[in-house]
């Protein structure tokens, strides 16, 4: 041993070797390698203390999910923030309606029949003919019209998952059969069905079994009935590809059955465009709920519904012009707001899409 | 010898295509014993893992058709076993361990939910504390580094290592009697093959579980398999254990692949390779289905008309070949693979 420890001129010529090919780490000094191994040692000082301090203050690595990854996207697009932000704030006007509006839909003020809009008395969007507040209306009719297109979103989308994941999941004859089914309700010609069980369904509640079936639900119902089969579509669609890949047969060999795979393993992959055709069902009912309503099918007065509260206002014209321009501005907002939330989420939710800066 | 936990017999499986059918699996017979790590080898399309995955209920019916036989699992056949008694045998005591991690996991399901998820498929009471707990474990067992924080995780923050690890650890979560492992190496590179093998072997450890092993690497069957199935155009042509197989198979196509071995320890210019192609499972020769590339053969009349049956050789009656002229074979045609055993060992 001691004939390997280095004499202090042959340290300090070492450390001169060290400190000149400094970097070049495990590159043995000149001075034999028993020498130089014990001379590396002491040389940690310069560029060590620099590498370890750019390890320390380098990137953390944090892992994201892909909800993490979702969200970001999400809030990079500023028009669906801002739609979502306008979405709450309409949505908590009608859950909270009676709170918020100034008067009941039913009230009548009679010294103020079919009032422009003004700051008084708090008729903000005028009166109408029989001079019922028109904020506090509008606010009952987005409350119905809302409830309504939820409630059509829900339905349709339960229909339409399930349809569509037992169709492609099992494939062959049910698929078919499912399939045809679905075309069926496709060819028929939407509003002349509309129309017709509107009519046939009546305009008042009905009482089925221990259930009341209020007339917006009714409503409801008949659109959920015609709404479901675009999901259907897209669901068959993406189960038909998931059902063949690895995952799903790792699952089986693993003892899954059917309806765990369908629900456990392939259900959580279609979430993306479930989510956005969802957003997109919303729109479109109420869209169409108003239709309905301005031709007199949809909801029943004394229900305010958003196209019904059009129906009454376009009677007089021009003259009383708040009657049709408030809840038609209310139906464009929500429905954009709704169609960006449904844009956002879908770029938002489709994992191949990176986040740019 | 202890009786078989798995005993396939007479296993004839087809698949009709427009093409014709197609005769994936003839006439196979196999053992599985506890606690053994039994090795099926042949190349693509030999049948390997069809008669594996009919035996689960596994291959889509139709096309596929099991024609004749059994796959007696404790004496219960599985190919005549009501649906849902064959689910609770699927994942509970038959489990398997597929080829391609990267796909084979559900991308949006956490690793640790979808481990926990084959626990609660087979024991539906279990707290999801419990299962937390059982699954960190498994990750610890087949060498999951931090398994408590990577239980939360996704599959594509794992390796392809890693991800074929935790397909173990799912195997095994419900302490398997047959582990069933399809090319559990085969989509991995070299270092993390070696890694897995370990694992492999943690892994029945654990279980005691009966493996068999899928694969068509012989160098994977060197080091894990006690005992050897060759499989070749759906038929068994050998079946030996390990040591015999490599030291003196008694049917040529064996010989072949022997021959056929690259050597790191032989100064070699050219691989040896079998001549001529697999047959077409559509339309086989007749005869023994080896005979047009068998260099041993030489065109003997035998070969051309006559199915070889499996026969025994030695003492126990455990080395079976399916060649006429089997004794015939002397054991020096066979070089490469006794040294490559020996290499492993």
């Amino acid at each position: 041993m001691s004939d390997r420890m280095p004499t202090s001129d042959q340290r300090a010529q070492d450390n001169e070797t060290v400190h000149m090919s400094r970097g070049n780490v495990g590159r043995p000094a000149a001075g034999g390698a028993g020498v130089g191994a014990m001379a590396l040692p002491e040389e940690p000082s310069g560029a060590g203390a620099d590498l370890t301090l750019s390890y320390e203050s380098g990137v953390e690595l944090k892992a994201r999910s892909q909800w993490a990854y979702a969200r970001i996207r999400f809030f990079r697009h500023r028009l669906a923030v801002a739609s979502l932000v306008v979405l709450i704030l309409v949505a908590f006007v009608a859950i909270f309606a009676k709170q918020i509006a100034p008067y009941g839909y039913d009230e009548l003020d009679l010294e103020n029949i079919a009032a422009a809009p003004t700051l008084e008395d708090h008729h903000w969007f005028g009166t109408d003919l029989l001079g019922r507040d028109y904020l506090s209306r509008v606010i009952f009719g987005v409350r119905t019209s809302l409830w309504v297109a939820v409630f059509v979103a829900v339905l349709s989308t339960l229909i339409g998952t399930a349809f569509g994941a037992v169709a492609g999941y099992y494939g062959g004859t049910v698929d078919n059969l499912l399939m045809r089914f679905t075309d069926l309700i496709l060819t028929l010609p939407g509003l002349a069905v509309l129309l017709t069980a509107a009519a046939y369904l009546g305009s008042s509640s009905s009482q089925v079994g221990p259930l009341t079936i209020s007339q917006p639900m009714k409503v409801g119902l008949i659109l959920a009935f015609l709404f479901w089969t675009g999901l259907a579509r897209i669901v068959r669609g993406v189960f038909l590809s998931l059902r063949e890949k690895e995952f799903v047969e790792a699952a089986k060999a693993s003892g899954a059955s059917d309806m765990r795979i369908i629900v456990r393993h392939i259900l959580p992959n279609c979430i993306g465009p479930i989510v956005v055709t969802m957003t997109l069902i919303i729109a479109t009912a109420i869209l169409v709920e108003a239709a309905l309503s301005f031709l007199g099918f949809g909801i029943q007065p004394p229900n305010p519904a958003l196209g019904s509260l059009i129906a009454d206002g376009q009677v007089q014209g021009f003259e009383t012009w708040w009657l049709v321009t408030f809840p038609g501005l209310v139906i464009v907002i929500i429905a954009l707001a709704v169609n960006f939330i449904g844009d956002g989420l879908r770029d938002a939710l489709d994992p191949t899409q990176r986040i740019r800066a | 010898m202890p009786d078989p936990v798995l005993s396939i017999q007479d296993l004839t499986v087809e698949f009709n295509t427009e093409d014709g059918v197609v005769h994936a699996v003839t006439e196979v017979s196999y053992d599985l014993f506890p606690g053994e790590t039994l090795g099926i080898v042949g190349e693509s399309g030999s049948g390997k893992s069809v008669s594996v995955m009919s035996m689960l209920g596994l291959i889509p019916v139709p096309p596929g058709k099991i024609v004749s036989g059994q796959a007696l699992y404790q004496g219960r056949d599985l190919l005549t076993m009501p649906k849902k008694q064959l689910r609770n045998v699927r994942g509970g005591e038959v489990a398997m361990i597929f080829q391609d991690p990267m796909t084979s996991l559900n991308p949006v399901l956490t690793i640790g939910d979808q481990i926990a998820e084959a626990i609660q498929t087979h024991h539906p009471g279990t707290s999801d504390g419990d299962a937390r707990k059982r699954v960190v474990h498994l990750l610890e067992v087949v060498g999951v580094p931090s398994a408590e924080r990577r239980f939360d995780q996704y599959p594509h923050e794992f390796s392809g290592g890693m991800r074929q690890r935790a397909m173990i650890a799912m195997a095994i979560a419900n302490d398997p009697a047959v582990l069933i492992a399809d090319e559990p190496t085969t989509a991995l590179d070299v270092t993390i093959q070696a890694q897995i093998v370990e694992v492999m072997r943690a892994a029945q450890e654990e279980t005691d579980a009966a493996i068999i092993l899928i694969t068509h690497d012989l160098g994977l069957i060197a080091e894990l398999a006690d005992r050897v199935v060759v499989m070749y155009a759906g038929r068994v042509v050998e079946l030996a254990d390990v040591y015999t197989i490599f030291n003196a198979p008694r049917h040529p196509y064996t010989v072949g692949l022997m021959n056929s071995l690259a050597r790191v320890d032989m100064d070699q210019e050219w691989l040896k390779p079998i001549p001529g192609q697999p047959p077409s499972l559509l339309n086989r020769p007749p005869g023994c289905v080896f005979h047009p590339r068998c260099e041993f053969s030489q065109g003997r009349e035998r070969c051309r008309t006559e199915v070889p049956a499996l026969r025994s050789f030695g003492e126990g009656g455990m080395h079976l070949s399916a060649c006429h002229f089997a004794e015939e074979l002397a054991a020096q045609h066979v070089t490469a693979g006794a040294a490559a055993v020996e290499a492993s060992s």
